[in-house]
């Protein structure tokens, strides 16, 4: 009678639908000793696991710490690329007289990140210099120009960073342009 | 031989000893842990990295208008540490108007007000003149809208996670000369 062996029905479902190997082990009475469907994982398999989870743990960290020093250096790109540009529209207000005089427009200057923090930190700290050079071309009016050029230097970490920034200025050009 | 459950000659299955059952908790508890730790952590790391994207996008976005307006714009009509006023280059009045209460910065013309900038925890506005002094790039400031030429203005945007801001701040300063104003 089924109602009398459920086992052997099960066993016997088991082999019906081909799955002869699902058939429930039978415990020995000295223990589980001989049953070899009921092994664990093998010390191989589990080193092989052990070595994928950590590969991917490492992968998934260097990506976070990729991320955020790309990050990093973006913010600290943008940053340099504001001081720049706030120098170079100060040039507007120079009028030719001082931009040919020597030493009226300062050559070098320091920022920092974050110049209107409370406190000391202020992040990092952007140093640059201005240079005021003839226009490399020689025309009829070349002496009426000259070539200014923005650089800006810090560092990210350990790596040495720079951005430069360069444009013409002419005698009686936009700085005398009063609306 | 078949085990049956209804022999009294069978011996029962064994189950879990306390110290086995000590040792899987412990085991679990351990890899749970981990997992949550993982978890919170590149939770973190992708919110952080989210937000600073959308910070930096916004902040781009807003700069850059505050820029063209003020470039174009015919004249300063008032200025406050909060609040800019101008003249724009078709004669209407344009504003921008930052709310330390809600953290926002504000562009209104013509009766049309638009958010730029939110989580907006500093901002500032400052006039300047025109006329550079010798051996410095700083720029006198006045208080006078008619005798401004150069708007200086600093903002720093934040967002957090968990109670932290860190890596989740946008700095930005400019300074903007009104190409029309003169004097």
């Amino acid at each position: 009678m089924f109602c009398g062996r459920p086992r052997a029905v099960a066993d016997a479902l088991l082999e019906a639908m081909g799955l002869e190997n699902m058939k429930l082990q039978t415990l020995t009475p000295s223990g589980l000793s001989g049953s070899a469907g009921a092994a664990g994982f093998s010390l191989l398999e589990v080193t092989v696991g052990m070595g994928v989870i950590g590969m991917t743990a490492a992968a998934l960290f260097s990506g976070f710490t990729s991320g955020f020093f790309n990050m990093q250096m973006a913010r600290e790109n943008l940053r340099a690329t504001q001081i720049m540009l706030e120098k170079t529209e100060t040039i507007r207000l120079y009028n030719w007289s001082q931009i040919t005089s020597n030493g009226f427009i300062p050559a070098t200057f320091t920022e920092a990140y974050d110049p209107h923090a409370s406190g000391t930190n202020h992040g990092i700290v952007y140093t640059g210099t201005v240079s005021i050079a003839n226009v490399p071309f020689t025309n009829s009016y070349s002496a009426n120009m000259r070539l200014i050029t923005v650089r800006v230097s810090w560092r990210t970490g350990e790596l040495d960073r720079s951005r430069e920034f360069s444009t013409f200025v002419s005698r009686d050009g936009l700085q005398d342009y009063i609306f | 031989m078949d085990c049956r459950t209804t022999s009294s000659k069978c011996r029962p299955r064994a189950g879990f000893a306390l110290i086995e059952a000590l040792f899987a908790i412990g085991i679990t508890g351990l890899v749970l842990a981990a997992l949550a730790s993982v978890s919170t952590l590149s939770g973190r790391s992708f919110a952080a990295l989210g937000n600073y994207v959308e910070l930096d996008d916004k902040n781009r976005i807003a700069i850059d208008t505050l820029t063209r307006d003020i470039r174009g714009a015919n004249r300063v009509t008032a200025c406050t540490t909060n609040s800019l006023t101008l003249e724009d280059s078709d004669g209407a009045a344009l504003t921008y108007s930052y709310s330390p209460t809600t953290m926002t910065l504000s562009r209104s013309k013509s009766g049309v007000s638009t958010v730029l900038l939110r989580d907006c925890e500093r901002f500032s506005f400052e006039m300047c003149l025109r006329t550079p002094q010798s051996g410095t790039y700083d720029l006198p400031v006045t208080t006078d809208p008619s005798l401004c030429k150069v708007i200086n203005v600093s903002w720093l945007c934040s967002r957090t996670i968990l109670g932290l801001r860190q890596n989740t701040e946008s700095v930005q300063t400019a300074r903007i000369v009104i190409r029309k104003q003169g004097s």
